[in-house]
């Protein structure tokens, strides 16, 4: 489990430490930093598997940046400009992995170059480097991806494969639906959702031999009220206009309010709140999701309520799982932190601000006894939340 | 590097966070903070309170939500400082006037002939106060009551030269905004939160002037910088 997350001197987030738990929610104004917070991960992530240029950080739902875009440049720090290098840091299980990366602001590389690398396990250095080693190693390689090949299984593997899978998902309606294509294709989901019928037909085979899986699947049914179940098929087997640009499979919900020989809905015609339900479903239930990943606007499409349902459901998924899996994400629905089990430390929520220095914090929302007691006497943390009193909302 | 200061304020209108912006920086040079403005909840659809009357509506939803006191408000858990502004003006106002209907006490108007600007500020701080569930300004909170209006500090910070600023019954003129529009036109303000921004440099490099000379800015400066020395 990444347990801590430091970056600095990366776009709006100067120096940040954030202590995170299993289902981590990042909530602030529009421009807060809160996507920048969950890019630092994806950059981190990059260094981790060897190589950070443009690819590896599309691939991992990164937006590439100039230099000039990715370094702070905070007008009034009066630090001496705009710093040399970014530095990423994850800890957590005994392990660090720690990268710092050059790119000139002038005449940008189209990979950063390594300046610093650590990564530990313990009281043992497994990889590292300094600019005292100067060129003789290839700047533009990590060289704990490369030592990782030589290092035997065990937790410091298994962290840096961790961070090496991340990935940002920015599910969108579109791919959904099947009605636009996937630009970042994985299995078994697409970071814009591509791939859903399949990930969902997988899941509901999972079932058979996971009860997790089976768990999760059952929730979602529950979660969508209006469809008595779903699955998913061939398209060329539903209904559907010609019109419709359609991939070769299909989501299809059996529609408990109509007849029973007419009331298959496919994906495409479906609610789309349905589609952001399965979606979710699948990161948690299917067997081969990420162990760690983002889930950016996690609360597109839904009703406050299915909203609220589904965090709820979904930090169940997360804490139950048979093996530990972290999640990120960022929301801009209030009634998504009444889902909240805070009570439970590996449930966390986070504010972001900027300051008038420019640079974002994050700070943990920590439930006291007497915010506790406030719940007792019927307020909820959506309403403190859009009051103002918890910070992250903005000033309109 | 240290914690930014956080800093909440119920404001009367859409100009003042950044007239506050600037007081901030100007009082508290080196600071570094976060800003977050407080809003009640309400829906147009039942009628909202604007100006005064929103930020009546947030300190008793607020000191609701504290047990009967601001102190006991989760607002003030989760930031350093509060800042309650409300004009001077408002004191010659009835709830009545604003659609407030179920008043704690019926202590508006409570205007006193101005000047001095004074009288009327302190009996309308016991009225905020009331709002709050308080009978004195708590640590970390500052009341913020312009006289008559945060225009006025406006004005003294921007143009310092104008005749009626000058005139010790500047705090007691009711509308001192009327003077933006009197600038000569590079310089003149509309009563935006763009324009203000604009201009928000200005109203830093002139606030010393405005709280050597004007009571309410003075007062209202002593108690930022007590707040903040308060920090949790």
């Amino acid at each position: 489990m990444l347990e801590r997350l430091s970056v600095r001197t990366f776009k709006s987030l100067a120096d940040v430490d954030v202590d995170l738990g299993l289902v981590n929610v990042f909530i602030g104004a529009n421009g807060s930093g809160k996507s920048n917070l969950l890019e630092a991960l994806g950059v981190l992530s990059a260094a981790a598997d060897g190589k950070v240029d443009d690819q590896a950080l599309l691939n991992r739902g990164v937006r590439p940046g100039l230099p000039a875009l990715y370094k702070s440049a905070f007008p009034r720090a009066g630090e001496g400009g705009i710093p040399p290098h970014i530095f990423f840091g994850g800890y957590g299980n005994g392990s660090v992995y720690e990268v710092a990366l050059h790119n000139p602001l002038d005449d940008p590389a189209p990979a950063w170059r390594f300046k610093t690398e650590r990564w530990d396990y313990d009281d043992c250095h497994l990889a590292g480097r300094s600019p005292r080693q100067g060129d003789r190693i290839n700047a533009e390689r990590g060289l704990a991806a490369l030592r990782a090949v030589e290092v035997g299984s065990g937790p410091p593997r298994d962290f840096l494969h961790m961070l090496q899978d991340y990935v940002i998902f920015s599910p969108t309606t579109a791919v959904l639906r099947g009605v636009a294509p996937e630009t970042q294709p994985k299995q078994p989901l697409g970071l814009s959702g591509g791939r859903l019928p399949r990930a969902v037909s997988d899941l509901l085979k999972q079932r058979r031999r996971t009860p997790h899986s089976k768990r999760v699947a059952a929730d979602a049914v529950r979660l969508l009220g209006w469809a008595k179940s779903f699955g998913a098929g061939p398209s060329s087997r539903m209904a559907l206009s010609p019109a419709a640009a359609t991939s070769d499979w299909v989501i299809r919900f059996r529609d408990r309010y109509m007849r029973e020989d007419r009331g298959m809905v496919s994906g495409y015609d479906a609610a789309e709140g349905a589609l952001y339900v399965l979606f979710l479903a699948v990161l948690a239930g299917h067997t081969a999701s990420p162990s760690l990943c983002a889930v950016d606007n996690a609360d597109h499409g839904l009703n406050p309520r299915l909203a609220r349902s589904l965090i709820e459901s979904l930090c169940r998924w997360y804490l139950d799982a048979d093996e530990e899996r972290q999640i990120l994400l960022t929301t801009h629905n209030p009634l998504v932190l009444d889902g909240l089990p805070l009570e439970d430390e590996r449930v966390r929520l986070f504010t972001l601000a900027r300051t008038n220095k420019g640079r974002s914090t994050v700070r943990r929302v920590v439930i006291s006894k007497k915010l506790r007691k406030k719940g007792k006497e019927g307020w909820t943390l959506s309403r403190l939340w859009t009051m103002g009193h918890l910070g992250g909302v903005p000033d309109v | 590097m240290s914690e930014p200061l956080r800093i909440a304020i119920a404001v009367e209108g859409s100009t003042d966070p950044v007239v506050f912006r600037a007081i901030i920086d100007s009082v508290l040079p080196d600071a570094e903070y976060e800003l977050q403005t407080l809003q009640p909840e309400e829906s147009v659809a039942f009628g909202r309170g604007a100006g005064w009357a929103g930020v009546h509506r947030w300190c008793r939803q607020a000191a609701n939500e504290g047990g009967g006191t601001i102190t006991g408000s989760s607002v003030m858990s989760y930031h350093d400082v509060l800042l309650v502004h409300v004009d001077a003006d408002v004191a010659g106002k009835t709830y009545a006037g604003a659609h407030i209907h179920d008043p704690v006490f019926d202590d508006l108007p409570c205007e006193l002939p101005c000047p001095p600007a004074r009288d009327t500020t302190d009996r309308l701080r016991m009225v905020v106060l009331r709002w709050l569930g308080e009978t004195t300004c708590p640590d970390r909170v500052a009341l913020c009551t312009p006289s008559k209006n945060i225009e006025a500090w406006v004005v003294a910070a921007i143009w310092p030269d104008n005749p009626l600023v000058r005139r010790s019954d500047w705090e007691c003129r009711s509308d001192p905004g009327a003077q933006l529009s009197r600038l000569p036109k590079r310089q003149r303000i509309r009563k935006t939160p763009a324009d203000y921004e604009r201009h928000a440099g200005r109203i830093v490099d002139g606030w010393r002037n405005v709280a050597t000379g004007l009571l309410e800015a003075s007062r209202f400066q002593a108690e930022l910088a007590a707040a903040a020395a308060h920090r949790l």
